[in-house]
């Protein structure tokens, strides 16, 4: 017997209703993401024995993945995402939905279509930085999708991060449109300033060199900044592809970059709220999709160089927005902006990529508490973390209903290492002035 | 099992106002059922004195949309505000997926139908075959699809008179066959060979048909041509007593307002997937192609025909039918009333069977079906851990399930992992044996 290949990645478009899907003998299963007119509005995890399926069926299937994105949308209440502090309140109390509209509304998707045709305007001018460290054959893919974005940014800024050679330089020379600044120093958060201080946009949209942006991404990013109160605006990173266990696990056990398909607002509300036991900030979204405001920027400072990849391991952007509440402003996920991101390919990279999430999750958690004072940084460092890995590991032995996750050591020797980071960098370098 | 979520959300939706000053007078406990129309005006309710809750079936055009438990105070009123609450809440998501399906569906395709039989197994209750006979005249005259319903059965199980006969002559268009061994499972596989359609649907006496079952029978049929067999949303006929209301509140036999395709396979998010086979469906309301039936053996005489092994025929075969394999539906439209068991004795029985018929399902798919058994191990734990919360529950006066009923259950489940499905082979192969001679 053949040895089948996680899953794959299915993007079905809805425009011209719902289309059959066929089997795929050479994987286990299919998340097919569903979009219409450009909008993703829901996925639905397929068992490749469950395929094919007919239009018809898919309809069924179709219906059910995007109720919700498509009520919230259209509605005022009744399809709202639960609150965000939600896992402490359980329940969000939502109001009913408004039943003489939702009777009315004979075709959704039609009127979801006319409802955005009615606000599309652009105005501030925009850049996009891509910090990116010797992967020059992933940044030219980066790339290719970044000039096809519609409409166009009016700075493209690669940030070259202490390389080792000229291959990104090499590459950007092949995008007329695309400016190469150089960072000797390495560290993610200090590629990130670089990129700032070298544009003059008014919003600076963010991403990674591996990931792929869809052509719409920076007009939803426009979009949403519309509101001059919100400060950052975060989007859905989907997963580019899953044809290896690290990048299945990485999704479906460690939950992935998604945030699912309804737009979230975190505000000075949400901030309080949840500050008692640590805010869940990186549940707001992920630096490789992410906008923020300059004048935000110059106002609470730029990332802190001791975060990052390259330095503490990650977590300078939800640091970021973690000052960006503190100071009240408000942080929007739209996973209208939608990109696609290349899963770590191998167990190795994943388990290393997992300690450093949890060292850098750490090492964010006591600057923040170094910064602000709040005690609920450490709540979460020596309480819920600690209590969250003791369920997940005797779940672990059980091993009967939840499959293991392979990771979890590599990331419980993350938390110590976090923590050892924070105290050998204490003294050295804040957020720095980005102006 | 949960309280499904459309329920819980209902159920949160009412003025709960508990029962203060008329705990004395809680002589009886009985909702009331009404039918609402969505896009109608929604108007107040008052309730009689001897009712204490109110129970809505929804609709929206006629299809079924939601459904919702309001306990109250006997003689309490309930104002339009709070029925357009618990409507909207439980029916927007249901009402806005079946336009999102209209649109995103191709074109109906138009070709021949399939036939259909209808088969009534019954023993000695004329009353509530003639009930039943009532709603299938009503659907014979009003369904636009009316001739997908090539016959009607009334399966005659071991009579001791011959009131059912006689009552079978009043409805011209329905067929008596007899089968004289006692037991549901008998009378089931004499239906589907007696039966001419291409699919065979099998309703239990002590339930009605609604007036769209049929169209929503060839609705499912046309997504799904490929389906071995369709189950549909069973609702209560009626709440009068206190043993009607808590079936109904522990979920009774529904199954929600999603329509589902089950195929044989795993599932990532139910590691029992399919063993679990009391997740599609009821036997109170099945349709199965005949030809299916043929071929994979029919019911299994062993498993509910009376004691010791009144239980579990129905999740026998929906597990062979995803088996063999072929996918199975579940449509919210294919909808019928059952009248759940009146009395709490009758009630406490229903779960020991259940527990029963469960165990003896889980003991023959251990031998019969290897391939399955690691499946069956984690839906043996699964099913011992709900049973032991529902214990702590019961002792806490927590939840809607009662304490007897899951020792009931529980004692059904113990019972029947020692030999009983092994003890009921013999007993109905002794029985084939007496009735060929």
């Amino acid at each position: 017997m053949t040895v089948l290949l996680p899953a794959r990645v299915v993007h079905m478009t809805l425009d011209n209703g719902a289309q059959a899907l066929t089997r795929d003998h050479s994987v286990a299963r299919a998340l097919v993401i569903f979009w219409h007119d450009g909008v993703p509005l829901g996925q639905k995890l397929l068992d490749e024995s469950a395929l094919p399926l007919s239009a018809a069926q898919m309809a069924d299937v179709a219906a059910h993945a995007i109720e919700a994105a498509v009520g919230w949308r259209l509605f005022s209440s009744g399809f709202n995402p639960p609150d965000p502090d939600s896992t402490w309140k359980i329940l969000s109390r939502s109001e009913p939905a408004p039943l003489p509209a939702v009777i009315a509304t004979t075709a959704p998707l039609h009127a979801l279509q006319e409802q955005r045709r009615s606000h599309r305007d652009v105005g501030a001018r925009v850049a996009v930085v891509v910090c990116t460290r010797d992967r020059g054959q992933a940044l030219a893919r980066c790339l290719r999708g970044l000039v096809l974005l519609q409409p166009m940014p009016d700075e493209i800024i690669v940030v070259d991060n202490a390389p080792h050679d000229e291959a990104a330089r090499l590459c950007v020379e092949q995008f007329p449109h695309v400016r190469y600044v150089r960072e000797p120093r390495a560290g993610l958060s200090r590629a990130r300033n670089a990129g700032v201080r070298a544009s003059s946009a008014d919003i600076i949209a963010f991403t990674d060199d591996d990931v792929e942006v869809n052509r719409n991404w920076i007009a939803v990013l426009l979009g949403a900044m519309r509101d001059p109160s919100v400060a950052a605006v975060t989007g859905l990173v989907l997963p580019a592809s899953l044809d290896t266990e690290a990048r299945w696990i990485f999704e479906r056990t460690l939950g992935g970059f998604g945030q699912g398909y309804r737009s979230i607002r975190y505000d000075a509300k949400f901030f309080e709220q949840t500050c008692w036991f640590g805010v869940p900030v990186w549940r707001i979204g992920a630096g490789a999709n992410m906008a923020l405001r300059r004048s935000a920027l110059t106002a609470v400072g730029g990332f802190d160089e001791r975060l990052g990849a390259g330095a503490s391991g990650c977590s300078e952007d939800s640091e970021m927005w973690y000052r960006l509440l503190a100071a009240g402003y408000v942080c929007l996920y739209e996973p209208s902006a939608v990109v696609l991101h290349d899963h770590r390919e191998t167990m190795r990279q994943l388990r290393h990529q997992m300690r450093a999430y949890m060292k850098g999750h750490v090492a964010a958690l006591l600057v923040q508490w170094e910064r602000h004072g709040h005690r609920g940084n450490l709540h979460r460092i020596f309480v819920s973390i600690p209590w969250y890995y003791l369920r997940l590991a005797c779940r672990n032995g059980l091993r009967l209903f939840h499959q293991g996750d392979p990771t979890l050591w590599a990331q419980v020797r993350g938390v110590p290492a976090g923590i050892w980071y924070f105290v050998r960098h204490r003294a050295t370098a804040n957020a720095p002035s980005v102006s | 099992m949960d309280v499904p979520d459309w329920m819980a959300r209902g159920l949160r939706g009412a003025p709960h106002t508990g029962d203060a000053e008329l705990s004395g007078a809680r002589w009886s406990v009985k909702y009331r059922i009404v039918e609402v129309e969505v896009g109608r005006r929604r108007i107040g309710l008052q309730l009689d004195v001897e009712e204490s809750g109110v129970a809505v079936v929804m609709r929206n055009r006629g299809n079924p949309v939601g459904f919702a438990m309001l306990d109250l105070q006997h003689g309490a009123s309930v104002d339009a505000a709070c029925v357009e609450r618990t409507v909207s809440l439980a029916t927007a998501a249901t009402i806005l997926r079946a336009a999102l399906r209209d649109e995103l569906s191709p074109a109906a395709p138009t070709g021949p139908l399939p036939s259909l039989t209808l088969a009534i197994c019954t023993k000695d209750r004329p009353d509530l075959v003639a009930r039943c006979l009532g709603s299938v005249e009503q659907v014979r005259r009003t369904s636009p699809h009316r001739d997908v319903l090539l016959e009607v059965l009334v399966i005659d199980n071991a009579p001791s008179d011959d009131r059912t006969a006689t009552l079978v002559e009043t409805f011209p268009w329905a067929r008596r066959c007899l089968d004289s061994r006692e037991g549901l499972d008998f009378a089931r596989n004499t239906a589907w060979r007696e039966a001419r359609g291409d699919f065979v649907a099998y309703l239990d006496d002590d339930a009605v048909l609604d007036a769209g079952w049929l169209d929503g029978f060839v609705d499912a049929w046309r997504r799904h041509q490929d389906a071995g067999a369709f189950t549909g949303l069973v609702l209560p006929f009626s709440l009068e007593t206190e043993a009607q209301i808590l079936f109904e509140r522990r979920g009774g036999f529904g199954r929600g307002f999603v329509s589902q395709r089950f195929t044989d396979g795993d599932l990532d998010e139910n590691p029992c997937y399919p063993t679990g086979a009391g997740s599609f469906g009821a036997g109170c309301n099945m349709i199965l192609r005949r030809e299916l039936l043929h071929r994979i053996g029919g019911f299994d005489e062993a498993l509910d025909t009376g004691a010791p092994l009144p239980g579990g025929g129905d999740l026998d075969i929906f597990y062979r039918v995803i088996r063999s394999p072929a996918p199975l539906v579940y449509e919210p439209r294919l909808l019928v009333f059952h009248e759940h068991r009146r009395t709490m004795p009758g009630l406490r029985r229903q779960y020991y069977t259940w527990g029963l018929g469960f165990m003896a399902f889980v003991a023959k798919t251990w031998n019969s079906d290897k391939a399955q058994r690691s499946k069956l191990l984690k839906l043996l734990v699964w099913w011992t851990t709900d049973q032991l919360k529902a214990v702590a529950d019961g002792v806490f006066r927590r939840g809607v399930r009662r304490f007897d009923h899951t020792i009931a259950e529980l004692c059904g489940g113990i019972i029947g992992l020692m030999g009983t499905y092994s003890r009921s082979r013999r007993r109905s192969a002794r029985i084939r044996a007496a009735h060929q001679q």
